[in-house]
């Protein structure tokens, strides 16, 4: 171990450090060459655009920390919000926001728990399940359910995306405000954090993370714990969704699916690792902050949005480098456990 | 040199046991009954000529990418980025054949066609010996370098056209969507001759058992004298070509390159493909002909689903669930499963 030094604390445990600064440069630099950038209607409209993403890369960032990357969380999303919409927009349900909002986790959930039971029915790679229930998730969606556009919601809901707890104006008049969801997002990503730090299963899920046979060992109770987080992450995905349409005013099926990778992308930069035990809210947030910063300076600065992805792309990688520790304080663990079959008889090998 | 041979024979053992444990027969019994199953079901429109020949034109695309998925599972790995080559290799060809047409007006002969096919290889190898690259030397998992360039080649190519499909294809190329050689259509013939090539790099080549051996164990591979970082390398370029053969035949078929063509859904068709054909994802095996009749198995599906006049949507449910009905079975074969072992287990 290296003794800390001022770099490495600054840097942070997950490079937070290092994403926060980049935040900071990068507005300056963009706040130079268009003065009117650096506002609180930035910060505003940068935050708006920020919730549904942070919900998102949450529920991504617990399961990346237990070693797999769920894909399914853009289905997961857009089929509970949609199918609220739809019953809501039928009459079935009173158009109440926060009611949506509990129906619509309660389903993400539920989806969530289905994930969890197909990963445990046969110890398979959660990657590979989640892009087949992603494909279940969405066929159904458009299938059974619907696959037009929803935008005869009730006025309660469409004032929703107005609801602001503090307005002001942009540089161009157009009223910017701080949407009230701000409240419940900062809510959970306390909670999540709290929950990560002081619960025996917030602790589990590293533990699962670093090497999932020694957690068993050492008495987590993995199957629990994986439902949990599983269940947890479908929770965030459709309470996500349902930030998506209440802010929008209206419900497309085709909205979200396809766009998961800037969420992958946040978490992987906020310094969570795909091997598993690594990853914290704070850097999750700050990943999702550069992101959606990133996006709103390319619009401000005339980018045309055809080049977004390769933006995004690039920022991707940069973060995967960062991480591979040749740089001070990084994460040095660039040497990879391939799969379990590879160590076991990888272990045959020397011990048979 | 003891030590070296006792692993190397390990490896051996290791490698015919592997082999044994994956035979391509059950989709061989899974493709002839999803025939069977649909020409039951709907007996005067699913096995015509016609709907098979359709079939045969539709087949070749996707069943490239998914040889270049299976080349990056042998390997323990996997490559994601295979639909964001196919495009951006069709997305050049289809710049360079519009730049000669208007800048040398009236050179539609055939050097120019060869020019723009080898371009769209070039840029499939390059690409794919980036992915290899990062695999290899800097020891990126390939999910996540994969996931990180299908977004940068996705995002050239979409950049570069303003999202907008390019329509300047010259007619040797389009004639790759309808032409039939002898009854064959052209792209099934393109098709199974990248399937020998494959076949014999896999199968037949020193450079394919080595990468069989990276995948079955990395680290005895390591140990035994094998360059892991060549093999990636070789690995994900190969699987770079086949994306951009996949490309031009997308460009043929559609009569334009789409920037984003297949983007979100044709990645899914291709890891199912793969993991139908018997290919583990944890490394070690891979089968071309396997993915050959995995993916006309796949195609016949869908065809019948259209034959049954089903929503189209219910497709992409299907091969959701068909993933995981194979998956689940795999590891069932395999008595990786507790639950199943312990439900098997004479009761005392």
């Amino acid at each position: 171990m290296k003794a800390p030094n001022a770099l490495t604390c600054m840097r942070g445990r997950n490079n937070e450090g290092i994403v926060a600064l980049t935040i900071v440069i990068l507005a300056l630099a963009v706040g130079t060459l268009n003065p009117g950038f650096l506002s609180l209607a930035t910060v505003f409209n940068i935050l708006r655009n920020s919730y549904e993403t942070i919900l998102f890369a949450l529920g991504v960032m617990l399961i990346l920390i237990m070693g797999g990357i769920d894909v399914s969380f853009d289905a997961i999303g857009i089929f509970a919000a949609y199918s609220i919409a739809a019953l809501t927009a039928g009459g079935h349900l009173p158009g109440n926001i926060w009611l949506m909002f509990a129906i619509s986790t309660l389903i993400g959930a539920g989806l969530g728990a289905v994930n969890a039971l197909i990963v445990s029915l046969g110890n398979l790679s959660v990657l590979i399940v989640t892009l087949a229930t992603r494909g279940i998730f969405f066929g159904l969606l458009l299938t059974f359910i619907g696959s037009n556009f929803i935008n005869d919601l009730p006025d309660s809901v469409q004032s929703f995306s107005v609801d602001y707890l503090v307005r002001t104006h942009t540089a161009t008049g157009e009223i910017a405000g701080l949407q009230m969801l701000v409240v419940p997002v900062a809510i959970v990503c306390v909670l999540i954090a709290l929950g990560l730090r002081f619960t025996v299963i917030g602790r589990g899920i590293y533990a699962i993370g670093g090497s999932e046979e020694a957690a068993r060992r050492a008495g987590f109770s993995v199957g629990l714990i994986k439902t949990i987080v599983f269940s947890c992450a479908g929770a965030l995905a459709g309470a996500a969704g349902m930030v998506h349409v209440g802010l929008l005013g209206y419900a497309n099926p085709q909205d979200i699916v396809g766009h998961e990778l800037i969420v992958i992308a946040a978490v992987v930069l906020g310094g969570a690792s795909i091997f598993g035990g690594r990853g914290s809210v704070a850097g999750t947030v700050l990943g999702v902050i550069l992101i959606e910063l990133i996006q709103y300076s390319l619009i401000i600065l005339g980018v045309q949005s055809s080049w977004d992805h390769v933006a995004i792309g690039a920022l991707l990688f940069v973060g995967i480098v960062l991480q591979l520790g040749y740089f001070p304080g990084g994460a040095a663990k660039p040497h990879i456990k391939r799969s379990k079959r590879a160590e076991s008889a990888h272990e045959q090998d020397f011990i048979g | 040199m003891n030590k070296i041979s006792s692993v190397n024979q390990r490896l051996i053992q290791a490698v015919s046991t592997l082999r044994r444990e994956h035979s391509p027969l059950p989709i061989l019994g899974v493709t002839a009954l999803v025939f069977v199953i649909f020409s039951v079901l709907a007996p005067d429109k699913f096995p015509t000529s016609a709907n098979i020949v359709s079939i045969a034109f539709q087949v070749p695309g996707t069943a490239l990418l998914a040889m270049g998925v299976m080349l990056s599972m042998v390997l323990a790995g996997i490559d994601l980025s295979v639909v964001a080559i196919a495009d951006l290799s069709g997305v050049t060809m289809v710049q360079y054949f519009t730049y000669v047409g208007a800048t040398h007006p009236g050179h539609g002969g055939p050097l120019v066609i060869i020019g723009g096919v080898l371009i769209a290889l070039v840029v499939g190898a390059a690409c794919g010996a980036i992915n290899g690259l990062i695999i290899g030397r800097l020891r990126v998992t390939a999910i996540l370098a994969t996931l990180a360039t299908m977004e940068l080649y996705g995002g050239l190519a979409i950049g570069w056209t303003g999202g907008n499909t390019l329509l300047k294809v010259p007619q040797p190329i389009m004639n790759i969507g309808y032409e039939t050689l002898g009854g064959i259509p052209l792209p099934t013939i393109i098709l199974l001759g990248c399937a020998l090539l494959v076949a014999l790099l896999l199968n037949g080549s020193r450079f394919g058992i080595r990468a069989i051996l990276v995948g079955a164990n990395p680290r005895a591979a390591t140990l035994s004298g094998i360059r892991e970082p060549g093999v990636q390398l070789g690995i994900y370029t190969a699987s770079g070509i086949l994306a951009a053969v996949a490309g031009i035949i997308f460009v043929g078929r559609n009569a334009g390159a789409t920037p984003n063509y297949g983007a979100g859904s044709y990645i899914l068709l291709a890891v199912v493909t793969a993991v139908l054909a018997g290919v583990d994802p944890v490394g070690g095996f891979g089968t071309v002909v396997g993915v050959l009749f995995a993916a006309f198995a796949l195609h016949m599906i869908q065809a019948g689903f259209v034959a049954l006049q089903f929503n189209q949507f219910l497709y992409e449910a299907a091969q959701g669930a068909i993933l995981i009905i194979v998956l689940v079975a795999g590891s069932i074969t395999q008595g990786n499963i507790r639950w199943f072992v312990r439900l098997m287990r004479p009761r005392v």
